[in-house]
């Protein structure tokens, strides 16, 4: 018997329960930019722009990976093992990039505590890399059950979270690249 | 038995409760004495939110006792009653009343105690320097600028002129201090990073406890000093005297 | 799902899926919380009113090399970590992790929450956290030690107390496993309560003890995140050197340590909006077990459901915009003052709406004398005598002598000691019959409530003398001030109160045990209350209801409308053939 039957069948509870996670990741952000809007700390140095965008395209073309993936998954094509593939490789490019980034920034000479732009500038992007590869991890797992010929629901829940990953990096680029 | 026992418990509160407040109301032998023009004002609207509450509390202690007493004994069902509309609004807009009464109450003293042109118009007197654990007071000196070689430095005790609207002027060296002058009903904490400004004063001669409000470290209990209230007269007197044995110090012994 | 759980008898069952075994789980951890807090609050008072000399138990335990006496920083961690431990890992997991668990499924006549594996995590999330909580004690320069409110630069100068070394870290991770903890939690509590009620059971039959819980997870889920974000930011100040909270620099031990120029007070706006909404995450699911208690036991309904359900609702839109209230002379804008005043006005009015409401429903009851009834009714007087001083200290102007002094601390004190203890022991005697199939003992338990009634009230009234005439909190030595020194005599008075008080808990803890020792004899429905969690077996086996149910009204049908009996339960069994399954 399974213990915990759902009453109100309509509702998918995983996915409600991922969405009620996602308002609480919401204030979690919220919280961490508050430091960036109060102190509204002026960028001295200088960015790799172009690095920024390039990474922009691989977390949003992952997004769209996963979503197509799991668009195949639904009339089960194979592709859909493809794609889901290529989303968890975009998001593991865009770690890489970010270690690359960081180490050059480390190596030029500007840290947390140099001053308060940069703290908020590492905190904040250093905070969504943990989120990218948690998600990344979480996508690797999905994807893994998926391949041994499991149904991926994991990779479905995985989505949200996935997307919203994004959205905050958005933000991120435009506070920190494009202020 | 339980049934007497237990409204005796109830009653017991409802009268030991405003017993133990009216001893304090005001000027009772709890509250510090009133040494500052706006400590009156302050314990004014106290005294009116004690009553407010005081018949807020009895009222509903008395209603809690009675409830008690009759249910305990009662042997017939209750009446099934779900509620009631008309009671709701009245509880729910008496108590707004009231409520709203206080909201309007304490306008004008919050704004005479943050908003007063003092603040804005006079210089402050001294500089209040807060360092773990001890108070320093900093005087502009002749030249009437702080931060140069003729300021004048007291540790532990500031003095004051009676009778006149004094402005100090709040600063910490380290971590988080409070200002607290409980017989002017006076208190403000001090941040790093930036400097918080009151005002006070103080009719009559006299001196007051200085006490350090916020948590600052160890040392935060004994973090202690004090305002002297004296005549104009004396006050001036008191800086000469100040200004002369500063003047024989070397300038080099200056911090 | 929870199959391997099924096998095994509870008590052997650490790791267990199951909703009630995971809040008796939580129920033991914080019960022994209770008894460090308690110890700690314990040396508190020792040191306040015979301060410096050796104490036992604690002292001997804490400042063994100085005979028991605290050193002044020892003091400041004594507070510190009464307050924290009390707060993180005492009142919410009592409130929101043992009851929460163990009530939701079986009030809402689910078989277990919705996601029993996330649900025994945030138990045993909890566990790190606690090691944390305590083992700082141990470590180099103590626990601890810049209050649980933790205002930099005072937590985040290594130098500026000593337990801002290794001690504040542990303090750190403490909170963000606490932190953890109930953010799993609540998100399965809200998930839960959206998906898994019996058939017929609408959002407005839900009883009062619920829809408390789901204000407070909804809190949670609200507010948590951001102390979480503020713990982050801490965290790096301290570890990577960026000055969030650092206001330009600090004179400590004589060096001059510079800072990046970020402001305090980003923090105390951080903390304290998350730490007002969590005060309400204290109080209301005790409100919503009071209100069921009262009604079961006054055999009436809950006067005013509606109002009530609205009350907490407005109590949790509100909650989230009355943190100012705590920085009124922090500094802060005079005008955000008034405003910080104006919605905490605001927000009393819907915990007057309940407080009439409660003694609505005693009101011509026919009242069953019995410990959980007296439980509730104490914690009503103590909500009220707590949540009135509350209303000095929206007043601004009267806050600015009141900020950071004694009479604040009698203030929470009456409303998460009086209040909401007072509310968990009603609560307790209300539904251990449910958990553990035995009655808590009736004499001993309103041995235990007289004592503690009068006690706490000794303990705490005394206290808001101590704040007006201006004794400061926090402080290790009040008489270092002159004008404090009167004060020596109600202090001494306070702590043997506060002694005793701690001793007479002997009686709740004897009562415990000697309940535990007895055999099982409590039927389904003893108390003959209508809500769905009497349906079940005391105690329920695991998938707790042995039949399906259908809920066909309220679950406060009681009085001489309802049935031949007085009373009418909120469901019938779904199979027709099983109706004669009751009686
Ligand atoms: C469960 C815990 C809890 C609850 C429910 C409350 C409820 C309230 N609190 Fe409390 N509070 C704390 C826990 C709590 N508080 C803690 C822990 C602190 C200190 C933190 C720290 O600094 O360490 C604190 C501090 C605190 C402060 C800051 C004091 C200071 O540091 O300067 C203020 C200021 O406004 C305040 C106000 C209120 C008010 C207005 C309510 C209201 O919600 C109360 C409403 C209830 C009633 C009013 C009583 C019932 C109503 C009636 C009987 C009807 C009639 C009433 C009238 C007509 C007025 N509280
Ligand atoms: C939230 C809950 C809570 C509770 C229940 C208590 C309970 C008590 N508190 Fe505490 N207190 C706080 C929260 C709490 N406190 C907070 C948040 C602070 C602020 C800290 C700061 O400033 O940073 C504080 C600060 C504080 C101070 C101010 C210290 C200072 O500013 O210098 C004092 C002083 O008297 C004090 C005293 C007491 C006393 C005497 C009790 C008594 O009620 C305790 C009575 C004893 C018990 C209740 C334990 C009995 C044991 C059991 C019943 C369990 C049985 C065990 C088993 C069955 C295994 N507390
Ligand atoms: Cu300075 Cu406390
Ligand atoms: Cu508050």
């Amino acid at each position: 018997m399974e213990l915990s039957a759902p009453r109100t069948a309509s509702i998918d509870r995983a996915r409600l329960g991922v969405l009620v996670f996602l308002a609480t990741e919401v204030m979690f952000f919220a919280g961490l930019f508050s430091a960036w809007i109060v102190l509204a700390p002026r960028r001295q140095a200088e960015l790799d722009l172009p690095l920024a965008l390039a990474m922009t395209a691989l977390l949003l073309s992952s997004s769209a990976c996963l979503h197509v993936a799991l668009a195949a998954r639904a009339e089960n094509r194979p592709r859909s093992l493809c794609f889901g593939f290529a989303a968890l490789l975009f998001g593991l490019l865009f770690l890489a990039a970010m270690a690359w980034e960081w180490g050059a920034l480390l190596a030029g000479g500007s840290r947390p505590s140099t001053d308060l732009w940069w703290a908020c500038f590492y905190v904040l992007t250093g905070v969504h890399g943990l989120h990218v590869a948690a998600g990344a991890a979480w996508i690797g797992c999905g994807w893994i059950a998926q391949a041994r010929g499991g149904t991926g629901r994991a990779l479905e829940l995985a989505a949200p979270y996935w997307h919203f990953v994004d959205l905050v990096w958005l933000v991120l680029l435009w506070a920190l690249y494009f202020d | 038995m339980t049934r007497v026992l237990a409204c005796g418990l109830f009653v017991a509160l409802l009268v030991a409760v405003p017993w133990w407040f009216a001893h304090s109301a005001s000027h009772g032998p709890w509250m510090p004495a009133r040494s500052s023009t706006y400590a009156g004002e302050v314990d004014g609207l106290f005294g009116a939110i004690l009553v407010a509450l005081a018949i807020a509390f009895v009222l509903v202690m008395s209603l809690l006792v009675v409830a008690l007493w009759r249910g305990a004994a009662r042997v017939e069902r209750a009446r099934t009653v779900h509620g009631d509309l008309r009671l709701e609004l009245l509880w729910t807009l008496a108590p707004g009343a009231v409520l709203a009464w206080i909201a309007l109450a304490q306008g004008p003293i919050w704004s005479a105690m943050k908003g007063d042109e003092a603040l804005r118009s006079r210089e402050p007197l001294a500089r209040v320097e807060a360092a773990q654990f001890d108070w320093r007071f900093r005087r502009a000196g002749p030249d009437g600028r702080f931060d140069t070689q003729d300021d004048l430095l007291e540790t532990g005790e500031l003095v004051v002129p009676a009778g006149e609207k004094v402005v100090l002027a709040l600063r910490t060296r380290d971590v988080i201090h409070g200002f607290f002058v409980p017989d002017f009903r006076l208190k403000q904490d001090i941040v790093p990073g930036r400097d918080a400004r009151v005002w006070f004063e103080a009719p009559a001669p006299g001196r007051h406890d200085l006490i350090c409000a916020e948590l600052c470290g160890w040392g935060h209990y004994k973090m202690a000093g004090s305002i002297r209230v004296v005549s104009r007269a004396e006050h001036d007197a008191h800086l000469a005297r100040l200004a002369e044995r500063w003047s024989a110090s070397g300038a080099e012994e200056r911090p | 799902m929870s199959g391997e759980a099924r096998a095994t008898p509870w008590p052997l069952r650490a790791w267990s899926l199951d909703h009630k075994t995971i809040g008796l789980q939580f129920l033991g951890a914080s019960l022994a919380m209770l008894l460090c807090g308690g110890l700690l609050a314990m040396a508190v008072r020792w040191q306040l009113a015979w301060p410096w000399t050796g104490m036992p138990i604690v002292g001997r335990a804490l400042f063994g090399d100085t005979g028991g006496a605290p050193s002044p920083e020892g003091y400041t961690a004594l507070f510190t970590m009464h307050g924290t431990i009390m707060i993180f890992f005492v009142v919410i997991p009592l409130l929101t992790g043992a009851f929460g668990n163990y009530l939701i499924p079986l009030m809402i006549g689910a078989r277990d929450m919705a996601f029993p594996r996330l649900n025994a995590f945030s138990f045993w999330i909890m566990v790190p956290g606690i090691a944390c909580a305590l083992a700082s004690f141990a470590v180099e320069g103590g626990a601890a030690s810049s209050g649980w409110t933790a205002y930099p630069p005072l937590s985040t100068l290594l130098g500026a107390a000593p337990g801002s070394g290794a001690g504040q870290t542990l303090w750190l991770w403490a909170l963000f496993f606490s932190g953890l903890s109930s953010l799993s939690g609540s998100i399965n509590y809200v998930v839960t309560i959206a998906t898994l009620r019996a058939p017929g059971l609408s959002m407005l039959r839900l009883p009062l003890t619920v829809w408390g819980l789901l204000v407070a997870a909804l809190l949670q889920c609200l507010a948590l995140p951001v102390l979480t974000a503020a713990t982050v930011l801490q965290y790096s100040d301290r570890l990577l050197g960026t000055g969030f909270f650092s206001g330009g620099g600090a004179w400590v031990n004589g060096e001059w340590i510079a800072g990046a120029g970020g402001t305090p007070l980003l923090w105390q706006h951080l903390f304290w909006f998350y730490s007002h909404p969590a005060v309400y995450v204290m109080v209301v699911p005790a409100m919503g077990m009071v209100g069921d208690i009262l009604s079961v036991h006054a055999r009436k309904p809950v006067f005013g459901y509606k109002p009530m359900v609205w009350a907490m609702a407005a109590i949790t839109g509100l909650g989230v915009m009355v943190w100012g209230h705590h920085m009124f002379v922090s500094g802060m804008s005079p005008v955000a003052g008034t405003g910080f005043m104006l919605s905490t006005i605001l927000i009393a009015l819907p915990s007057a709406v309940k407080t009439f409401n409660w003694i609505g429903t005693v009101w011509g009851g026919r009242l069953r004398l019995n410990a959980a009834l007296l439980w509730a009714l104490g914690f009503v007087s103590m909500f009220v005598v707590g949540g009135l001083s509350g209303i000095w200290m929206a007043a601004t102007p009267v806050d600015v002598h009141l900020h950071d002094t004694y009479t604040v601390v009698a203030h929470f004190h009456y409303i998460v000691f009086g209040g909401t203890l007072f509310g968990v022991f009603a609560a307790l005697h209300h539904w251990f019959p449910k958990m553990t199939g035995r009655h808590l003992g009736e004499r001993l338990g309103k041995l235990h409530f007289a004592g503690t009634f009068v006690l706490t009230n000794a303990v705490f009234l005394p206290m808001h003398q101590a704040g007006f005439a201006g004794m400061v909190r926090r402080v290790a030595d009040p008489y270092a001030h002159a004008s404090l020194e009167p004060l020596r005599e109600l202090n001494v008075f306070i702590t043997i109160a506060a002694l005793l008080l701690f001793a007479w808990q002997a009686f709740f803890v004897a009562n415990l045990f000697l309940t535990l020792r007895r055999p099982r004899s409590a039927e389904a429905n003893p108390w003959r209350a209508a809500s769905l969690e009497w349906e079940a077996p005391s105690p329920p086996p695991h998938g707790n209801f042995d039949r399906e149910l259908v809920v066909v009204r309220g679950p406060y049908e009681y009085g001489d409308e309802a049935g031949d009996d007085d009373w009418l339960p909120q469901a019938r069994p779904r199979a027709a053939g099983a109706k004669e399954a009751r009686a």
